[in-house]
């Protein structure tokens, strides 16, 4: 009898080259069946507070902001059964996103210096299954429900990171 | 006064915001108007609290340019500072509160949105084509559920500014929809957005359709057969992919069924396919016997059961497909009785053919068991096996299509019932009863047969539905 599905983070790594961020994540697939992962990240959050990075791989909790131009599905890949693998991401080393306000004449742009990050947490949606879409006209689920729902697990992984 | 781009001449902007992008992209979207001797075409005023005001004068006819010309040139009153619409232009690093990369997207904020901290309504759109890698949507009269068509910079703005037109003029429609269906707000866009594609001389976005990705992609198919066809594009696979696509994942239990077996095959499939990478006389084997007999049932059953082909035209149409797949047509006896053995989960034979006894075993341990699989490959393939079997038997065509439509039929009663039935309004169980009809029980008989099997899974008030509709 086969062992439930479930995608190990076995460790990350995050690289400053002073132009973009490598993150590098070990994974783990512990059981006899190949695991569909997402290979797109999805969404960055720092806390400047606790210099704490969060890279989410996944479509969990994220906000359905609407009118936007295209629903874009993530990219995916896959663990085969028993083995190890890494996935090597790029993030930008900073991010930008506006400040908070109400009814301001203008936006104000701020910067969140991501590499100076010293913890990370990651956070990857998988599946025993690829994704297809739903092809169905009246689904009752938005794609990104769609998306949550597809995921079987989210594996996780948290790390305090050394000099980079 | 009232269409605005950020600058990035203060606070963190600089090099987080790409004013000049969307210049080029509105001066794109005004069809390069530069004016006329009578009109000064597209302009901007020099910045003025983070902000630089678009001017239009409007000297093109065009659809994309007569847009801009009311965008730019009409005072919406969104606020009382007369800055009714704010464009963005962001890069690869922008997100949104929650975290949600901008990247390959654009958003339009209302005023009081959480993410718009303006009193204006706010555009926030990639100028980075997706940090590089393409946005690709689904092209209009694309049916097999592939995203093969770019999306620019350009199209994405114009997309934008179709729903900020509309949210300042206060007229937006619903935005609700389920799935990737376009929602009447964003069908409008879509419909607007074909606009600046004919402008830019691309060919049209389904408007019908919301969801895309990364770079053009195909839609990933059927593993085994991509791998054993060579690509993810053959005919083979795009045949497939048409069926399942196409038919079945269309209605609530085609789309259930489905989730159930990619649950029992992709346990063994990617197995499968590095055997075969390690073989390629069983990448053949698999190909020719397994491949090519499924692509054909598959035809003949969507005329049978779809089409409603007689014997006769059945037959024909068998032959038909035995003249394309020469390979098919040319297997020996010990090679069909190969397929039938492997297919039958029997002893093999000596075969000198390697890793065929890791597939047989593979197949065994977690292939066979599943009434999915059995039901959804290896039942037709056998049905096609038998139909090549008697035609090296010489049957003739007439007979041999009244066997197919036998077996089809017998076939067919046997679909597995899968929990979502009990999960389905009265509506929706009619419309997919109706479905059915349409799709696979191509006789009273079998629609009688069939629903005796509903009857038993299904809730008494249900079953009567059921009962009535097939008069059983």
């Amino acid at each position: 009898m086969a062992s439930k599905n479930e995608l190990k983070i076995t460790d990350v790594s995050l690289n400053d080259d002073a132009k973009k961020l490598g993150l590098r994540v070990s994974l783990q697939n512990p059981g006899d069946r190949t695991l569909h992962m997402y290979a797109t990240v999805r969404a960055i959050r720092y806390d400047a507070a606790t210099k704490t990075l969060e890279v989410q791989l996944s479509d969990r909790g994220l906000r359905d902001v609407r009118p936007n131009s295209t629903f874009l599905h993530p990219k995916f890949t896959a663990i085969d059964p028993n083995s190890e693998t890494t996935l090597e991401l790029t993030l930008p080393r900073t991010i930008a996103r506006l400040k908070q306000g109400q009814r301001l004449i203008a936006p104000v742009v701020e910067e969140l210096p991501v590499h100076e990050a010293k913890n990370i947490d990651v956070e990857i949606a998988y599946s025993g299954t690829p994704f297809y879409r739903d092809q169905r006209p009246k689904s009752g689920k938005s794609p990104r429900q769609v998306m949550t729902d597809w995921a079987e697990g989210l594996a996780k992984y948290r790390k305090r990171l050394g000099k980079h | 006064m009232s269409l605005f781009i950020t600058t990035d001449t203060g606070g963190a902007g600089a090099g987080n915001v790409f004013p000049m992008n969307v210049e080029v992209d509105l001066f794109s979207i005004s069809h390069a108007d530069l004016g006329d001797g009578t009109h000064a075409g597209f302009g901007e005023d020099p910045p003025n609290n983070n902000l630089i005001q678009i001017t239009y004068d409007r000297s093109d006819g065009g659809i994309p340019a007569t847009r801009l010309d009311t965008l730019v040139n009409t005072n919406f009153g969104v606020n009382a500072n007369g800055i009714d619409i704010i464009v963005i232009g962001a890069g690869a690093n922008f997100t949104l509160l929650d975290g949600t990369m901008a990247a390959g997207n654009g958003v339009t904020l209302p005023v009081g949105d959480a993410d718009n901290p303006t009193g204006s309504v706010l555009v926030i759109y990639d100028t980075s084509d997706n940090n590089g890698t393409g946005i690709c949507v689904r092209k209009q009269g694309d049916g097999d559920g592939t995203y093969k068509l770019e999306e620019p910079s350009s199209v994405i703005l114009y997309h934008e500014l179709s729903h900020a037109f509309h949210l300042a003029n206060g007229d937006p429609l619903s935005l609700s929809a389920s799935g990737c269906t376009a929602s009447p707000e964003e069908n409008r866009a879509e419909t607007d957005e074909n606009d600046m594609r004919d402008q830019l001389g691309l060919p049209h976005r389904d408007a019908t359709d919301h969801c895309g990705s990364a770079g053009c992609q195909s839609s990933s198919c059927c593993i085994v057969a991509s791998v054993a066809s060579g690509s993810i594009y053959s005919d083979a696979v795009n045949s497939l992919r048409e069926v399942r696509d196409g038919i079945l994942r269309g209605s609530e239990i085609g789309h259930d069924f489905f989730n159930h077996f990619y649950q029992d095959y992709y346990g063994f499939s990617p197995e499968v396919c590095r055997l075969m990478a390690r073989s390629p006389e069983l990448l053949n084997l698999i190909r020719v016997r397994f491949l090519a007999p499924l692509t054909v049932v598959l035809d003949l059953i969507r005329a049978h059961s779809i089409d409603r082909l007689d014997d006769e035209a059945l037959g024909l149409r068998f032959a038909a497909n035995l003249s394309k797949e020469s390979e098919l047509l040319n297997l020996t006896h010990s090679e069909i009785e190969l397929a039938r053995v492997l297919l039958a989960g029997a002893p093999l034979p000596d075969t000198d053919i390697p890793l065929v006894t890791e597939l047989a075993n593979l197949l065994g341990e977690r292939a066979w068991s599943s009434t999915f699989v059995k039901w959804t490959l290896v039942e037709p393939i056998k049905m096609l096996v038998d139909a090549l079997s008697w035609h090296r038997e010489n049957v003739n065509l007439n007979e041999i299509g009244k066997r197919l439509g036998a077996s089809f039929d017998q076939w067919s009663v046997q679909m597995p019932i899968t929990p979502v039935w009990n999960t389905l309004s009265m509506y929706t169980l009619n419309e997919e009863l109706e479905f059915l009809e349409r799709t696979l029980l191509s006789t009273e008989e079998s629609r009688r047969f069939f629903g005796k099997r509903l009857v038993a899974a299904l809730p008494a008030e249900k079953a009567v539905v059921v009962s009535a509709r097939w008069r059983m």
